[in-house]
Formats: C-alpha cells, sequence, structure tokens
C-alpha cells in the first residue's frame, strides 16, 4: 500500500483520519463505488485512478473467497448478453437470476464468442471480423481495428492472457486460410497467427508457425502465463493428439503431451482449476463419466494428475452433459481501461466469468429466474451441462462444495 | 496481566494473552518495555473498553475453528461493529495504533459497507472532505462513467 501513498500530496480528509485509512477503507469497496466516488475530490480522483491503486483493489477482489464479485457471463446472440452472480450456482437451494447487459456489440448475426477473460477484461469476438476488449464493470471498450484486416480466413481459432512481467494483455488469433487463390482446402492450408499487444498497441502477423498442427478447441484457456489448445495434426480432425501452449510472454509456441492417447471420438475438454491447466476427458457423446486431470508444475517438471471422476445423472436426457467448450474462467476484476485522459487504466471492478452459452436457451420470460428455468423441460440437462462445464473452470475451493452436493465417486 | 493506560488517566488490566493481539504492545513486552503501565497517548477510555472487549472476546480465537464456536464469534463481531460513524472511526484509530489486524479489518470492512450506495455529497460530509473539483471537472468524471451515479439506491443520508 505504501507504493501509492507517496501519490496522494494533499490528505484525502480534512479530518485527522490518515490517508492509509481512508485508503484500506476504500480498498474494500465494489468498483461503482470508486467510480462514483471519484468525483469526491481531487485527489480521491488521483489516488482511484492510479495503477497502483487499481492493482492493489483487483488483487483484493480476485483473492475474495467468497467469489462474491464473481460474474458468469453468457454471451448470445445479437450481442445480447446476461450475466448471472456466481456463487449461487453451487448451491441448490438458491435461485440465481439473470440480468441482461449492454454489451459493445452493435450488430451482430451470429454468436458473439468470448475469446477470453482476464482480470474482468473480456475479449469478444463478433465474427467476421469485430474483435473488442470490453471491461463489463465499467461499461468501456475498445475494438481492435485493423486486426486480422487482410486475412481471408476460412476458420480461426483464438486467445487472450495477461503477461504479468510486462504488465500486457494479449489477444492472438490463429486463422487457417488458402495459400493459393484457389478455394481453401486442408493440402493448401496456411496458418497465419496475429497477436494484438495492449501495452504498445500494437499488432503482428506471422505466418509458418504450427506447420501440421491443427488445434481443435475454438478458445484458448489462459492459465500460468500460457494459452492452451488441444490439438490434431491435420485440419477438421478433431481427435485430440497433443496439447499446444503459446506463452504470452515471450510469443512461442510448444507442445506436450496429452495424460493418455484418447479413443477415437472422444472428447479432450480444457479448462482452469486455480491456476492448473485442467483438462476433462470424455470417451464418447453418450458417456456417463468424464475423468478429470489437471496439469502439475513442480519445478521444471509437468505432470498429469488426475483429480476425480464425474458421473451424470441417467437422466440427463440423452445427450452428453459435458460437450460444451469449458468456458474461461477469471478471477479478479480489473479496471484496466485505454481512456488516455484518465491516464491509462480502466478498472472494473468486479469479477466476471466468462460463459458460452453453447446450448439454446428456450424461450423464457425477460429476467428469467432460475426457478423459472427450472420448470423448463431441459431443465436438468442444461443445469448439469452448466454445472459440469464450470468443473472445468472453477478453483478448488469451490469444486470441493461441488463434489459434496453433487458427484458421486 | 498487563495494565494500559487511557489518556483521560484510567487504568485498565487486561491478560497478556488478550493484549498480544496487538503487535506494537507484543513487541513492547518482547523488549521488557511493559514492566509497568503502558500510556496510550491517543486512545481515550470510552474507546480503549471497546477494544478490550474485542481482545477478551478473540483471546482464543485459534481454539474457535475446533471448538465450533465461530458463529459466536461472527455474531459477536456483527454486534461489535454496531457502533456510531465518530465510534467506528476512534476504535479504527486505535486498532490501527496498537496494530491489531483483525480489529483494524474488521471495522474498515464495516465502514466501507456504510459508505456503500452513498452519494458524493454523503461521503465528503462523511469523511470531512472539501470539493476542490471545478463543476466542469466534476461533469467530465460523471459523463465518464453515468452509469456509476445512477440507481434507485442511492443513499445521500450521512449517518
Amino acid at each position: 500500500m505504501s507504493s501509492f501513498l507517496s501519490l496522494v500530496a494533499t490528505p484525502l480528509s480534512d479530518s485527522i483520519i490518515p490517508d492509509e485509512i481512508i485508503i484500506e477503507i476504500l480498498l474494500r469497496l465494489p468498483t461503482k463505488l470508486l467510480s462514483r466516488f471519484m468525483c469526491v475530490s481531487k485527489p480521491w480522483h488521483k489516488l482511484i485512478s492510479s495503477p497502483d491503486f487499481i492493482k492493489t483493489h483487483l488483487k483484493l477482489i480476485s483473492n475474495d473467497k467468497e467469489y462474491s464479485h464473481h460474474r458468469v457471463l453468457l454471451t448470445g446472440i445479437g450481442g445480447n448478453f446476461n450475466f448471472c452472480s456466481f456463487p449461487p450456482l453451487f448451491n441448490e437451494e438458491q435461485c440465481t437470476e439473470l440480468f441482461p447487459i449492454n454489451s459493445p456489440i452493435q450488430k451482430s448475426y451470429l454468436l458473439s464468442r468470448a475469446v477470453g477473460s482476464v482480470d474482468g477484461l473480456i475479449c469478444l469476438f463478433n465474427q467476421p471480423r469485430e474483435i473488442i476488449i470490453w471491461n463489463p464493470t465499467i461499461s468501456k471498450s475498445k475494438e481492435l481495428h485493423n486486426f486480422r484486416k487482410d486475412i481471408l480466413s476460412f476458420d480461426e481459432r483464438y486467445g487472450f492472457g495477461y503477461d504479468k512481467s510486462n504488465d500486457e494483455y494479449k489477444v492472438v488469433f490463429v486463422d487457417y486460410c488458402s495459400s493459393t487463390d484457389d478455394e481453401f482446402s486442408p493440402s493448401n492450408m496456411r496458418t497465419v497467427v496475429s497477436i494484438y499487444s495492449s501495452r504498445t498497441d500494437s499488432l503482428r502477423t506471422v505466418h509458418d508457425q504450427l506447420q501440421h498442427i491443427y488445434l481443435v478447441n475454438d478458445s484458448g484457456k489462459f492459465v500460468n502465463k500460457k494459452i492452451y489448445w488441444v490439438s490434431s495434426t491435420e485440419f477438421n480432425d478433431h481427435n485430440a493428439r497433443s496439447i499446444i501452449s503459446f506463452d504470452v510472454a515471450d510469443e512461442t509456441w510448444e507442445s506436450m503431451e496429452l495424460p493418455f492417447s484418447g479413443e477415437d471420438d472422444s472428447y479432450f475438454e480444457l479448462g482452469v482449476m486455480e491456476s492448473n491447466l485442467a483438462l476433462l476427458y470424455t470417451s464418447h457423446l453418450h458417456a456417463t463419466t468424464s475423468n478429470l486431470w489437471i496439469l502439475k508444475h513442480c519445478g521444471v517438471d509437468v505432470s498429469w494428475t488426475k483429480l476425480f471422476n464425474i458421473k451424470y445423472p441417467r437422466n440427463a436426457g440423452g445427450q452428453t452433459p459435458f460437450t460444451a467448450v469449458a468456458p474461461p474462467v477469471f478471477k479478479g476484476e480489473g479496471y484496466h481501461v485505454w481512456d488516455e485522459r484518465m491516464e491509462a487504466h480502466i478498472e472494473a471492478n468486479d469479477p466476471w466469468e466468462a460463459l458460452e452459452e453453447d446450448y439454446e436457451v428456450p424461450p423464457l420470460p425477460i429476467n428469467p429466474t432460475m426457478a423459472q428455468m427450472k420448470n423448463q423441460k431441459e431443465k436438468k440437462t442444461r443445469r448439469e451441462k452448466a454445472r459440469a462445464t464450470l468443473f472445468a473452470t472453477v478453483s478448488s475451493g469451490i469444486f470441493v462444495r461441488i463434489m459434496t452436493v453433487k458427484l458421486t465417486f | 496481566m498487563v495494565k494500559l493506560k487511557s489518556n483521560d488517566d484510567k487504568e485498565f488490566e487486561v491478560e497478556e494473552a488478550a493484549v498480544i493481539q496487538s503487535e506494537m504492545i507484543k513487541n513492547m513486552i518482547e523488549d521488557g518495555c511493559a514492566t509497568s503501565v503502558i500510556p496510550l497517548p491517543n486512545i481515550d477510555s470510552k474507546t480503549l473498553i471497546k477494544v478490550i472487549e474485542y481482545l477478551n472476546k478473540h483471546i482464543n480465537m485459534g481454539k474457535a475453528a475446533e471448538t465450533g464456536e465461530e458463529d459466536d464469534l461472527k455474531e459477536f463481531d456483527e454486534q461489535f461493529v454496531n457502533m456510531g460513524w465518530e465510534e467506528l472511526f476512534d476504535v479504527i484509530m486505535a486498532a490501527n495504533y496498537l496494530n491489531i489486524h483483525e480489529l483494524m479489518e474488521l471495522c474498515c470492512q464495516s465502514a466501507a459497507d456504510r459508505l456503500k450506495n452513498k452519494s458524493v455529497r454523503a461521503v465528503r460530509e462523511m469523511l470531512k472532505i472539501t470539493n476542490d473539483l471545478t463543476e466542469e471537472e466534476e461533469q467530465e468524471i460523471i459523463n465518464d462513467a453515468p452509469w456509476a451515479f445512477e440507481g434507485p439506491e442511492i443513499d445521500d443520508t450521512v449517518n
């Protein structure tokens, strides 16, 4: 805290209350309040806008054991997004309400996708070209103009990550294009990697990387400085052969073995558990069990450890609960912005969990409650699916709770 | 037992196990500087009584988890912070001076909770702050985040 105390040249209050105490109190306020209280006085404005204060605040809120500031974001069609509070999802008795939220996407004909989320910042991809970094807590966003501008993409993969050493966010897109003027075909496929860096606000395009590597999941999972994808060796081959990671800091790619080679037509889904990469294996579409593995780092060694099995209920509706792409997780929230007037930061504040909505939600009244959703015919499937999806992403503290409520071993 | 003296010359005896929750006094005891009465020139007796009440209740904090008394402590804490705004700050200042981490956390959280939903005007008054922003500057801040100044829940009362 002392690092930014020196920022406050003029006392924060005319009373005898020391600045350090006022700062202690302010750090406990949600972002909305801090945004409002910038208006209290010049010293308050300066303090609340300072990057150090913002970072300290983010850290405090991210470490909140109750996850009271976390949100799950449900991306939708036409830029219509909803969010709900995070903790009630893990409590059978509690209902949670969905709230609509204004997204920066103005026009959309397809499903908007979450490229990823870090510290409360969400990177959105609105096909075919629009890529936006959005801080929903403070309603600020930045569109990445000219990113992938001249690329005629047949298919794309993407990820969003943060490099702590340089304090920068990066967006990476992998586009599969035709290498000739002919139509795209796997034989003339060429891979183009585009990288956006927030610190320098710059774009970079790299060719000839990832030869003979095909990324299976759309959105890479960011954990521990790297963005991970399941990969295969041929275009459109969805059978996982290995895991590919992109190091956000030095922008290098690395390949890693799976804990075992799965059967054909099996599913390997990536997720994040605390600061570990998690892998959920489902042997086939109608399987009733998935196995969850995590990647443990021990010095330079990495090893896969099987944590537990998830058994799906019989009445899951004849559909594998876990066919979803595991949503990106992000605990913490930030209010970083690119508003130059406000000295380069945004801050947002409530941590969000971006959850890709891959299933159709039947028509519901505006602001449906989970109770209403419960009554829907497919409620079971959906809830199980949502739960399974969340399994792959939440941290272990919550895991323990879910397991006691729900899982059988 | 350790003797504490408030700035209005009242003396209080506190068990050592309770009082060492204060890092400051713990250090004094370790350095052998707590042989007689410890004067606390920044704390009045009314506030010191509150602080001692807290220290006595939290004396066996570590044990509480084992014996299932956590709920009891939680209830005590909730009741404890149920005090006036000025009084709360007296306790915060005392906790800060004595370096009692948990008490500081508890009271700062309570202060933060009371600021939730407050209007800018109310906060200025509650924390005695002179507004040195011009009307234009203020408007600029509001325009930048209008959503932060909206909502039916904004509370303009000062308490």
